[in-house]
């Protein structure tokens, strides 16, 4: 009986989450290929530079059900972004915390895309890949170089990550499930 | 005055990709660095290499802090990126290039296998072993016994031919053939070719010579003499050493009197097919290894062999050497009170319940022990063996006349296995 009620819980609590369109984006060789399959397949796939997009159906964790549109990141592709932007329900930001060279890219990159008018409404949450690396910075560090404090209206979350062991991925995904609800919360009433 | 900058950036960018494009038609460029991929479109600028785009994701797992890559075609250069890029000379680039990507490999793999370390004994009081490194001491001692196997089979190859000489030629010697004759052909066979072969000497001649060989290893305890003998070119024996060899012999003659109790045992093994079936322990315990091509010449002449011969036998070849084939738990000599404690677990262990041994035995000869204790071996596994009516009801023998009747009954393999199965 227990077991029929949460189940049951589950599945109402999926009813809010149902299909939500996540669109994944970040510079390139940040990692974002890799998360997807570690959510998709809970694996470390050999991946090459993507050309385009992967676009793969995840549920990484009871309840939540996202599809989810990793785009390449290479310089000239990144004005094609724009297009996957309307009907997103949230936006997974992926940065490479070990390239330090490149974080200024990266913000104006994520700045680029949350003003974009069809991102306004959309939570996002940024995952601060390759945590492993002895050269990463952390999420305080991040958070400073990102200038993520001038973000004021809108709802964003920071998760430290490792796509290779898995780490901190189910809980930006989870968080992204919860803001996605909320949003959805917010819009609706 | 934006505009302006723009087209300057789009100017510089075609700028850039022209002088790209220039680089990759160039011979070297005209392959992926890593699998040799036609028409590489990936560039590791910071390395300065083109990639496939297979090897620029290897490239990218590895990190930016190692690899820096970037598309020819999607990605916007620099011209810091550029000048990196067309830095080096190309070869040197692809050498650089490999052995970077083995040493990554390599540190990739020895990371996941953990790599065992060759075993190196420590030094301490009571281990004074010499921290040697150890594989150029294996490559010494594989080396060495390499030399050594060689040398055997050169000479193994030497020692053949007299062989396959002397059955056509000394036909009356090797008619009688003896089970150690295909023992020791390595060691026999040159002193019995020198001795007949090139002499050509009648029959006569062969029996004093192996007369004399025969004097020769009646004596074998001195060493000394049976060497100047042995020397086949000392064909002519003077009268001095015929008669040394009869002042010589006290050891033996004190070994004749220590040998006295196995002397049942000795008569035993000559027509014992136990012994004969393992020759190799009878041989090899022969303490002079000079011994062995008269002994062999003395099995050739003479067939059934005599009584004195079998005491000098056994007083070269101690008690030791039947100790192979018959008990393989004797008490030592010098124990003379013998608590079966031990045996009495064993026995309980086994399952066995012997009423002989269960009752307490205090003063018993060393006889009588390995008597008892053999009779309850083959009680433990094996209930139907030949054996079990010659332990029922014989609890004291002499060692000797059992060890007769053991012996014959040790040929069927039942027993045997039976007895190993119990150790």
């Amino acid at each position: 009986m227990g077991l029929f009620l949460s189940h049951l819980y589950n599945v109402i609590a999926s009813f809010g989450t149902e299909n939500s369109r996540i669109l994944m984006l970040g510079l390139d060789a940040a990692g974002k290929t890799t998360i997807l399959y570690k959510i998709k397949l809970n694996e470390n796939v050999q991946t090459i530079p993507t050309i385009g997009f992967n676009v793969e159906t995840v549920s990484p964790a009871p309840g939540i059900s996202f599809t989810v549109w990793d785009v390449g990141g290479q310089d000239k592709i990144r004005p094609l972004w724009m297009h996957y932007f309307q009907g997103t329900h949230g936006l997974l930001y992926v940065i490479d915390s070990s390239d330090r060279e490149r974080i200024q890219e990266a913000r104006d990159e994520l700045f680029g895309v949350i003003n974009n008018e069809n991102m306004s409404k959309v939570p996002f949450v940024i995952i601060a890949n390759k945590s492993d690396l002895p050269t990463a910075l952390n999420c305080s560090e991040l958070i400073e170089e990102l200038n993520l404090h001038s973000v004021s209206k809108r709802r964003w979350y920071i998760q430290s990550a490792c796509a290779i062991n898995g780490d901190g991925i189910c809980e930006a995904m989870q968080q992204m499930a919860k803001m996605v609800k909320d949003q959805r919360k917010y819009t609706s009433t | 005055m934006l505009r302006s900058e723009r087209e300057k950036q789009s100017k510089l960018q075609e700028k850039y990709q022209s002088i790209l494009s220039s680089m990759l038609k160039e011979e070297d460029n005209k392959y992926c660095v890593d699998c040799d991929a036609k028409s590489p479109r990936w560039a590791s600028w910071n390395i300065g290499v083109f990639l496939c785009i297979r090897c620029a994701g290897f490239h990218r797992n590895l990190g930016v802090h190692i690899s820096k890559v970037k598309s020819v075609n999607l990605d916007s250069w620099t011209g810091e990126q550029i000048a990196l890029l067309d830095a080096e000379p190309k070869e040197e680039k692809r050498r650089t290039e490999k052995k970077l990507e083995n040493d990554k490999f390599e540190k990739a793999v020895s990371g996941q296998i953990p790599q065992l370390k060759p075993y190196v004994p420590q030094a301490t009081a009571t281990n004074p072993v010499r921290n040697v490194s150890i594989p150029t001491e294996s490559g010494e001692r594989s080396s060495r016994n390499k030399n050594d196997s060689n040398q055997i089979a050169e000479d193994l190859v030497k020692l053949d031919e007299p062989s396959a000489i002397v059955p056509t030629s000394s036909s009356s010697n090797s008619e009688i053939l003896d089970p150690l004759h295909s023992l020791f052909p390595s060691n026999s066979q040159p002193t019995v070719i020198k001795d007949t072969l090139p002499s050509k000497q009648p029959d006569a001649a062969v029996t004093t010579n192996n007369f004399e060989q025969d004097l020769q290893n009646a004596f074998s305890n001195d060493k000394s003499v049976t060497n100047d003998l042995m020397n086949p070119n000392n064909s002519q024996l003077t009268k001095d050493k015929i008669l040394a060899l009869y002042n010589t012999p006290q050891s033996s003659i004190t070994s004749n009197i220590l040998s006295q109790q196995t002397n049942n045992v000795n008569q035993i093994l000559p027509n014992n097919p136990n012994v004969i079936q393992t020759p190799s322990s009878f041989g090899a315990r022969l303490p002079g290894f000079q011994n062995r091509p008269q002994f062999h010449q003395q099995q050739q002449q003479h067939p059934h062999p005599h009584p004195h011969h079998h005491h000098h036998h056994s007083a070269s070849m101690p008690y030791s050497g039947q100790q192979m084939n018959f008990p393989r738990y004797s008490f030592p000599a010098q124990q003379t009170n013998y608590s079966p404690q031990g045996m009495l677990s064993k026995s309980n262990y086994n399952g066995s319940s012997s009423p002989t041994l269960q009752s307490p035995m205090q003063n018993h000869t060393n006889e009588q022990l390995n008597m008892q204790f053999r009779n309850m071996q083959p009680l433990t596994n094996v209930k139907t063996s030949p054996i079990d009516a010659l332990v029922s009801g014989q609890p004291t023998h002499p060692t000797n006349d059992f060890l007769t009747s053991w012996n014959s009954s040790t040929t069927t393999p039942t027993n045997t296995s039976a007895i190993d199965l119990w150790q």
